[in-house]
């Protein structure tokens, strides 16, 4: 099957907590946000219980877990903004 | 209105921000009212004494999505024009952390537009905010 990558990028308290600020993930051609945050949480055992209040981004609009992926999308990882108002929780 | 000369109104800025350059932006002679909403950094909060202010975000989504705010507002609000202005980086207390100026014939669509622009951008602006102080420090809006 036909591979895709795609860059995730990682702000504030989660950036901290991961360390990280940006990578990428080798996905199958096809591959949706959902496949993606799964990828996600085999690679970073912190990043499960930050998952149910941060929101998800692909190239800079937000997303739900249906979304397609492409080949060079950019992920974004949004955590609760600065207003502090409570995000629509995203289960994985 | 172009979208580029929409988007010029729209930006993040590790530069202190110049109230009047902003309201330049929008104000012209179909405006009858300038209203201007600015958020400053405030000393202390939940008792605990605040000595500064850490901006983080994620830039070209937070312009995007000012651009989509004032599209809003502008389609909604027959006749008005809006600018954002954002910092990023560390402010002092008093510092002015955004500023947000409207423009219309008449001050009601103004100050309504201008309301609306803050509440969205509080809700869906991708900017996270770092609270110091003077024994530690913590992301607003996260708990603990």
């Amino acid at each position: 099957m036909a591979l895709m990558w795609v860059k995730v990028r990682y702000f504030a308290i989660v950036r901290e907590r991961l360390a990280c600020a940006e990578e990428e993930f080798e996905l199958p051609e096809g591959s949706h946000l959902g496949d993606l945050v799964a990828a996600m949480k085999a690679r970073h055992s912190a990043l499960g219980a930050m998952l149910p209040h941060v929101r998800l981004a692909v190239d800079e609009e937000f997303q739900t877990l249906e979304a397609a992926l492409q080949d060079g999308s950019e992920v974004a990882l949004i955590p609760p903004v600065a207003g502090g108002a409570a995000p629509p929780t995203r289960r994985a | 209105m172009t979208d580029a000369a929409l988007a010029a109104r729209c930006r993040l800025q590790e530069a202190p921000i110049d109230v009047t350059a902003v309201v330049g932006m929008v104000g012209g002679s179909f405006a009858g009212a300038v209203v201007t909403f600015l958020g400053t950094v405030r000393d202390q909060t939940g008792g605990r004494r605040v000595v500064g202010l850490e901006y983080e975000a994620y830039r070209s989504m937070a312009e995007k999505q000012f651009a989509r705010f004032v599209g809003e507002v502008e389609a909604r609000w027959e006749g008005v024009r809006a600018a954002i202005v954002h910092r990023v980086g560390h402010l002092e207390v008093g510092a002015c952390s955004v500023a947000i100026a409207v423009a219309s014939a008449h001050r009601a669509a103004g100050f309504e537009a201008c309301r609306h622009l803050i509440e969205r951008l509080k809700v869906d602006a991708p900017i996270w905010k770092r609270e110091v102080y003077a024994d530690g420090a913590a992301w607003v809006g996260w708990g603990s």
